[in-house]
């Protein structure tokens, strides 16, 4: 952390050499200057270690592999994310990028190349198109629900959790096949949480599986779905023609953020309004406090902690030098509970005003499915409280996680 | 009071679009269809959204002035 001693010297701040060696003492681990997401610390107290690096640390360090940084604070990140000039995405979204790992895209695209592909994408996930999903989506919730509603308790993320999202973006959206999802959410689950070094051949499988489906798609007439956008390709404003490298990868990048992410806001939010019977009661009756209850569960319970770029040029990001060629990771799981724009960030309030997260990412790389997240969100909370308005933790049982650059519940009982 | 919407930052977020869909209308893309515009004049009724659509933009894309 080269920040140290400016730190120090900022106004009302006591001596942070001092705090962070008490810090580093109280968890254990030294999350400032040799932080490491893949560390059993950062799975367990995660919103401990991210808080003490918003308090003391703006910019963390770590010295895995070739090293990195880890920018926390929200305007660093909205900064940064959005100099997509300086900090470029065309390197991969994982630091240490293991020999063989295939590309995904357009996260790992830097403008033009990403908008061309966002311009043909985003019209298939625009709010308005969304909105039009939410019957189907609501009825899928219900039909999960009549699965295991009559035995009085449930697995919520086998049960439910890894699937609604899967069927939501699936049939409304994307066009893969329902039959693919359980294999799909399996490699590419394993690719992200998964022995590290079987990271590569988990999601080479979940490519093989993709590029089968888009080689049939090829030879069928069109349906209108994101498989055939995908499928039809774009021109670069160089002149040149997507390839289908290109295609595979922007399939993987919509599959994987598809269902590799809201089971975990599904989760963390079902979990807390089993605890909550507050919560639950108010949701029932004010309705209309659900868009912004939604708001707050995906500032609160962010899956995507943090993204990377590489930096293209020495600059000075909240007095630490970022120099040429230094990969950097943005701890959108951070940016989400930074107390200089979220009052109070620990606390879940379901009413709050302003709603202030960069859970979605922040500049042009943006979660091109937000608007499904929280579509999924709203209809599973709504179409829950109306079937089983009653529920709570199955005694005995708790909660458990995965944390990687993503983060993952693993399994939720409920009863009722 | 008058409202603009920078072209470059907006990225789609569309939180001023739950704020106020009366407002804040969106391009077939999703994204705020007053970006780019330059300085747009706020109707009296639709000030309170604007504000809040301002404090809640997570690029800061909106920007008001009075």
């Amino acid at each position: 952390m080269r920040n140290m001693d400016k730190e120090a010297e900022q106004p009302g701040g006591r001596d942070s050499k001092e705090e962070i060696a008490a810090s580093i003492e109280k968890l254990g681990h030294d999350v400032f200057n040799d932080f490491d997401f893949n560390h059993p610390i950062f799975n367990e107290r995660i919103n401990d270690v991210l808080d003490e690096q918003l308090r003391l640390c703006p910019v963390a360090r770590s010295n895995v592999g070739t090293g990195y940084w880890w920018i926390t604070r929200n305007e660093d990140i909205r900064r940064v994310g959005q100099d997509w000039k300086t900090f470029s995405s065309a390197e991969g979204y994982q630091p240490n990028r293991q020999e063989g790992m295939p590309w995904i895209y357009p996260v790992e695209m830097d403008p033009p190349y990403q908008t061309a592909w966002r311009r043909v994408l985003n019209p298939h996930l625009a709010p308005a198109v969304v909105e039009s999903f939410m019957p189907n989506i609501r009825a899928d919730v219900n039909e999960l629900i009549d699965r295991f509603i009559d035995k009085g308790e449930c697995e919520f993320i086998s049960e439910f959790g890894v699937i609604l999202p899967g069927w939501a973006f699936f049939k409304n959206s994307l066009g893969l096949p329902l039959d693919l999802l359980d294999d799909l959410v399996a490699t590419m689950e394993a690719s992200l949480f998964g022995p590290i070094d079987e990271r590569v051949d988990q999601l080479k499988r979940a490519f093989d599986l993709l590029d089968d489906y888009l080689r049939t798609r090829e030879k069928e007439p069109p349906r209108g779905d994101m498989i055939d956008t995908i499928l039809k390709g774009v021109a670069y404003p160089d002149g040149t023609e997507a390839s289908w490298e290109h295609k595979l990868g922007i399939t993987a990048d919509l599959t994987v953020g598809g269902i590799g992410t809201t089971t975990y806001v599904l989760g963390s939010a079902l979990h807390y309004l089993a605890e909550h019977p507050k919560a639950r009661q108010d949701l029932i009756d004010n309705p209309e406090m659900m868009p912004t209850a939604v708001e707050e569960f995906i500032r609160a319970f962010p899956p995507v902690i943090g993204l990377g770029r590489v930096c293209r040029r020495d600059t000075e990001v909240a007095g630490t030098l970022i120099k040429e060629g230094d990969f950097t990771l943005l701890a959108y799981g951070a940016a989400s509970r930074d107390p200089r724009v979220v009052d109070n960030p620990d606390e879940i309030d379901l009413g709050r005003q302003d709603v202030v997260h960069a859970t979605f990412g922040v500049g042009p790389h943006r979660c091109i499915g937000s608007n499904m997240a929280r579509a999924e969100i709203q209809c599973t909370i709504e179409e829950w409280l109306k079937r089983i308005p009653d529920f709570s933790v199955k005694p005995g049982t708790k909660p458990n996680y995965e944390t990687s650059q993503l983060r993952q519940m693993v399994d939720l009982h409920l009863v009722w | 009071m008058k409202l603009k919407v920078d072209g470059e930052l907006c990225s789609g977020h569309a939180r001023c679009w739950t704020i106020s869909r009366k407002f804040f209308l969106l391009d077939g893309d999703g994204y705020n269809a007053m970006r780019g515009h330059g300085y747009l004049e706020v109707p009296a009724e639709f000030e309170e959204a604007a504000r809040k659509a301002e404090a809640n933009c997570p690029e800061k894309a909106i920007e008001i002035v009075d």
